[in-house]
């Protein structure tokens, strides 16, 4: 996580419109994004935060390329996605991967490890099935998962468990910018700290940039090197963690900070873990 | 004062496809006073929603009733007869769940909705039923009620649904209210303001909240007590202070270091800066409790937790701990207290 690297993903000006229709009424525009720009460095995380219906995640999309901005450019290694024919896009796909936050209803409950984990290489086309099992296993004690679990379909998995499955899909393709959509937030807590322990061991290992989405601010803090407050579509404020936590320049960065309650924990007992 | 709610020695199971026995509360027991907000914290499968279910005898038909008791106003409701089971819930014991957006009728307005609990409820004439509905309503929106009573469950946001639940709850002025998750699904700035507005009630109708959540954040400034279960058991009870600033359970201090804010005030007491956590410390992990919750369906001589605590005796293994009275109305179940009584 050093300062000195390049920006792998650069968003400038993004703007999404979307049209919507009430039965009599006439046309009306939604603004879900309104010139967005922001930068995220190789290697380091940015956290994305704001309230419900902020534009977190359509930002996200348009930077997955899953949906196509009104105006504005993303360039991810300096390469403008948002032109690019849907052929070219294909081959920068594996790069860009999301994971999002009910691991139950992204993973196909019957499918099992083996399956789900395969599915993205297959996809892809890259391997024989005996590279495939072999990659699936790596896979497997990347995110710590036993590797005898590999026959037991999802459904089997617990809540935990079935987060590392989809972060370990998400890694299939070995890609450089991960996309984590509230990913821990239907976890229990001490699941949590457990899956963003391991997204920050899997950053080390594997030189992962983040872009982390989340309502929860105390986490953004402890995973993120930048954080940028959305508010109805808009960046309002973004800089380091303790900058924008501890000085919020403005009104809904304030009021997202009074929403959460103000509680540590006796810190007597040593808090601090060694990686 | 004489408690609103006794539960004693409650213990349920669910059955399996198999026939087998899946134990889901294993013993357990509560007293909650009028007026009292009682938080029960618990992670998956620790038994927070089958307590919510026993409490409101709504288990899912496999679920059954091994033993105890649950003594509301006087009445055991496990041997509540169905009729009088009807008169009580939505009346004196009402409930609320965690997706709003589930729990109400679609195509009927809000109005509707809530004057239909009053009018099961009472023998109002429909002028009265609708001045009722609208008051009910101005107690969790103000101002605003009238719009909103117009208004059908898709033209409103999260937290305004939850709003209707609340005001369908509180509509017969309940004496206990069960509370499971009932903000999970909002974001933190609605979720304040919803636990604002159960504070609120509190205070105005003086009904008591059973608050279950697996949010120990939620709890802190909100609830009175604090009662922590795990593997269907109560392994720590007491005042919300006291668990959240010095935790005695091995269980609820780990839980609560594992929350990243800890980290936080812990780089604040190293630094006494009153900021965030710098790179450096980044480079430092979350301490986790390791390993899974237990599997329920094994029997286990010894304490459930032992498999994951940091702090085990060669006796864990062997027996189950009791509640241990370690302070004023403050317990835990862990041999750390025996010991040294």
């Amino acid at each position: 996580m050093t300062a000195t690297s390049q920006p792998l993903l650069r968003v400038a000006n993004l703007t999404k419109r979307y049209s919507v229709r009430k039965p009599f009424a006439a046309r009306l525009e939604f603004i879900a994004l309104q010139n967005v720009c922001l930068e995220i460095r190789a290697r380091t995380t940015l956290a994305l935060v704001g309230s419900s219906g902020s534009g977190k995640s359509t930002l996200a999309l348009c930077i997955a390329a899953l949906e196509r901005p009104t105006s504005g450019s993303v360039f991810f290694n300096e390469q403008e996605l948002t032109t690019l024919p849907e052929n070219q896009l294909r081959q920068i796909r594996p790069q860009i991967q999301l994971v999002f936050q009910d691991p139950a209803r992204s993973l196909n409950p019957r499918w099992s490890a083996l399956d789900l984990l395969a599915e993205p290489l297959l996809i892809q086309n890259r391997l024989t099935a005996a590279e495939r099992e072999k990659k699936v296993l790596q896979l497997l004690d990347l995110v710590a998962l036993p590797r005898n679990s590999a026959n037991k379909p999802a459904h089997q998995f617990s809540g935990g468990q079935k987060q590392r499955l989809a972060i370990a899909r998400a890694l299939a393709l070995q890609p450089q910018l991960l996309i984590l959509d509230e990913a821990l937030s239907a976890l229990d807590c001490s699941i949590q700290a457990q899956i963003a322990n391991l997204l920050l061991d899997l950053q080390s290992q594997l030189s992962l940039t983040y872009l982390f989405i989340t309502h929860d601010l105390a986490m953004a803090a402890y995973l993120a090197d930048q954080v940028a407050v959305m508010h109805r579509g808009q960046l309002i404020e973004s800089g380091a963690p303790q900058q924008v936590f501890r000085d919020p320049q403005h009104e809904a960065t304030r009021a997202l900070l009074t929403g959460a309650p103000p509680f540590a924990p006796n810190p007597q007992t040593p808090a601090l873990v060694n990686a | 004062m004489a408690p609103l709610l006794q539960v004693e020695n409650l213990r349920v199971a669910y059955a399996s496809a198999r026939g087998a026995l899946l134990p889901a509360l294993a013993g357990v027991n509560l007293a909650l006073s009028p007026g009292e907000i009682l938080g029960v914290l618990g992670e998956s499968g620790s038994g927070k929603s089958t307590l919510a279910a026993a409490l409101l005898n709504l288990l899912p038909p496999n679920g059954v009733i091994q033993s105890g008791s649950v003594v509301f106003e006087n009445k055991n409701l496990l041997r509540a007869s169905p009729r009088e089971l009807q008169s009580i819930r939505g009346a004196r014991l009402s409930s609320i769940f965690q997706e709003p957006s589930l729990a109400l009728h679609p195509t009927l307005r809000v109005s509707q909705q809530v004057s239909d609990i009053l009018a099961a409820h009472s023998s109002l004439t429909r002028a009265a039923l609708r001045e009722k509905t609208v008051d009910v309503l101005a107690s969790t929106f103000g101002s605003e009620a009238p719009r909103i009573a117009r208004s059908y469950p898709h033209e409103l946001s999260g937290g305004q649904r939850q709003r209707v639940l609340i005001a369908q709850a509180i509509a017969c002025q309940p004496a206990l209210l069960i509370a499971d998750e009932p903000t999970a699904s909002l974001d933190p700035a609605t979720q304040r303001e919803i636990l604002q507005l159960f504070r609120q009630i509190r205070d105005q109708l003086g009904l008591a909240i059973l608050f279950i959540t697996h949010n120990p954040l939620l709890l802190n400034a909100f609830a009175d007590r604090i009662l922590v279960l795990y593997a269907g058991r109560v392994i720590e009870i007491g005042p919300t202070e006291q668990i959240l600033a010095s935790p005695q359970h091995p269980y609820t201090a780990a839980l609560l270091h594992s929350l990243p804010l800890s980290l936080i005030a812990a780089a604040n007491a190293q630094t006494s800066r009153a900021g965030n956590i710098s790179s450096a410390e980044r480079a430092l992990r979350l301490p986790v409790i390791p390993g899974e919750p237990p599997d329920l369906s094994l029997a286990v001589p010894g304490c459930r937790f032992e498999p994951r605590c940091s702090d085990k005796m060669s006796i864990c293994t062997t027996a189950e701990p009791e509640l241990i009275s370690i302070g004023q109305s403050h317990s835990a179940s862990c041999f750390k207290y025996s010991a040294t009584r």
